[in-house]
């Protein structure tokens, strides 16, 4: 025996040992250890794309108004409206009022002047409730009155702004009842008129109260004097939208109530607008039962159906406190900011009274 | 390609049997016969000469495990052409190293009559040796002596210094020469 016989037995040993005894090259099988500071980095870069996704994401949904370039839009809408008010002895009447100003110069006594016209004709009584104005430099103001129709009237002030725009938009209405009646002059918010003219007729003798806001000031003037229990009221509102002009933000006005979903039968949206012009146009209207609702809240944009990609259309429904009904119409809402709920989807209207409208 | 697939190719003569060989086994064989020949250009010609000799055995031989197989082949090939190129005991090289080291195992160094019947029995008797080792230790001396890695690889793949290696298979080489003893493999 020789080492060449050693080595060649040494060659015919078994497999498994020998394939278990395979060298792996060291080239190969070196593993080349992870530089600490690489596994740091890689970290922190995950973590930082984990919050930028979460703050685009945050960003992204988060609903946000972002003002347009004012245009000019002149649309003339006239409407009528019949609204049956009852009113108890004792009853108290609440007004909300709102006021759109864009002029720093309004005050209480330019607005009181304006409005003597439409009061001072129409009210007689034995009773006179005060007369309340309000102005806000380049705000909106909102204004409640409550009166006592029972003669004692006291009237409350708040003071809300709301806008600065220049726009301004409002409704009128004023009331007059001949003898006993009770006159209630009201300034409603409306998105889109800079003037507006409203005439309220009562059944019995009455007397007509006209008034004109060209643009810019604040104003409400109430007078109250009473001694019927019911009365049906008439009310013809004629809504001029001239211009609008420059503005610089904008925040919706509070929903003065909900009222819940309800699906019967009402008749159909007569009109509707589409807004936009203007950040307040931006919320769309519609008009059903000679009644014109605005958007309070905007509606989901992926909700979309028309070919505009902002728009789309929806039936909705809703009960309707002024009118004592349940209206349902089908719509096209322009949406400009999305507003989602785990029920559906859900578009909040309010005109006189608040809608919650939902899809169909 | 599995080594059924491949031995059905060799036994149907099929010459494709050859280029799967060359691609799945030629980084290994290469490996086994660079490490004895310590030349790329001849461990690539002993591979060529590995796979033309499996083309000439299968048939009749069937391999159970075709790498192993092949293994050895270019591990007898690579000896003899080490041999052929090297005088014994005359080069510094690993495998002459490794060949010197397994010398020490050599009861006498007296030629055996019947090298084939005895190249046989001494291979069962290394087996039985190595049996009774760990697996650490079987590993590295078959990575020594089948293998012919050097030291240095070998403390590198384990993680110790070379001294605990070369004093790990001095160890073994003297318990091997002790069992070979009580064999009377110096007959």
């Amino acid at each position: 025996m020789n080492v060449k016989s050693l080595f060649s037995a040494i060659g015919d040993l078994s497999d498994e040992w020998i394939l278990d005894a395979e060298p792996i090259d060291a080239e190969a099988s070196e593993k080349k250890p992870i530089i600490a500071w690489r596994k740091w980095a890689v970290m922190a870069a995950c973590i930082a794309l984990a919050c930028g996704g979460l703050v685009f994401y945050a960003a992204k949904s988060k609903p946000q108004i972002k003002p347009e370039p004012p245009t000019t839009t002149t649309t003339s809408t006239v409407t009528s409206l019949t609204d049956n008010t009852s009113v108890s002895d004792s009853g108290i009447v609440t007004d909300n009022t709102w006021d759109i100003s864009s002029d720093s110069q309004s005050s209480a006594s330019s607005s009181a002047s304006s409005d003597s016209s439409a009061s001072g004709s129409s009210s007689t009584g034995t009773s006179s409730s005060s007369s309340s104005a309000s102005a806000s430099e380049s705000g909106m103001t909102h204004t409640t009155s409550t009166e006592n129709l029972s003669g004692s009237t006291t009237a409350t002030l708040a003071t809300t702004p709301h806008i600065s725009t220049s726009t301004t938009a409002r409704t009128s209405t004023s009331l007059t009842n001949s003898g006993t009646r009770t006159t209630a002059s009201t300034t409603h918010y409306i998105p889109t008129t800079t003037s507006h003219t409203t005439s309220r007729t009562t059944s019995s003798s009455r007397t007509t109260a006209e008034s004109t806001y060209t643009s810019s000031r604040i104003t409400r003037t109430t007078s109250s004097s009473r001694s019927t229990t019911t009365t049906t009221t008439t009310r013809t509102t004629i809504r001029t939208t001239t211009t609008t002009t420059a503005y610089t933000s904008y925040t919706r006005p509070p929903i003065s109530s909900s009222i819940e979903y309800n699906t019967t039968t009402c008749p159909p949206v007569s009109s509707y607008t589409e807004g936009y012009s203007n950040p307040i146009e931006k919320f769309p209207s519609i008009t059903i039962n000679d009644k014109t609702y605005w958007a309070a809240e905007e509606v989901d944009e992926s909700q979309v159906l028309l070919n505009d990609s902002r728009a789309f259309s929806m039936w909705v429904s809703g009960y309707d406190y002024s009118i004592g009904e349940t209206v349902e119409a089908y719509v096209y809402i322009y949406p400009a900011r999305g507003v989602s709920t785990n029920n559906g989807y859900a578009v909040r209207f309010y005109g006189d009274s608040t809608y919650y409208m939902y899809r169909g | 390609m599995d080594d059924k697939a491949l031995i059905a190719f060799f036994n149907a003569r099929n010459e494709q049997a050859i280029a799967h060989t060359e691609s799945k086994f030629g980084n290994y064989l290469t490996s086994v016969a660079q490490r004895i020949l310590g030349n790329l250009e001849d461990a690539k010609e002993c591979v060529n000469d590995t796979i033309f000799r499996a083309w000439n055995s299968i048939p009749p031989a069937c391999p159970d495990n075709l790498k192993a197989y092949l293994g050895k082949i270019v591990r007898n090939l690579a000896i003899d052409r080490h041999s052929s190129q090297h005088s014994l005991k005359r080069g510094g090289d690993n495998t002459t190293q490794t060949l010197d080291e397994l010398a020490e195992c050599l009861p006498s160094s007296e030629a055996s009559p019947d090298e084939t019947a005895e190249q046989s029995a001494l291979r069962d008797c290394i087996t039985g040796y190595l049996a009774t080792q760990s697996d650490e230790n079987r590993r590295m001396f078959l990575q020594r002596y089948w293998y012919c890695c050097s030291i240095s690889d070998i403390a590198e793949r384990y993680g110790m210094k070379e001294s605990r290696v070369k004093m790990r298979l001095l160890r073994m080489r003297e318990e091997l020469r002790e069992w070979l003893g009580k064999e009377d493999w110096n007959l």
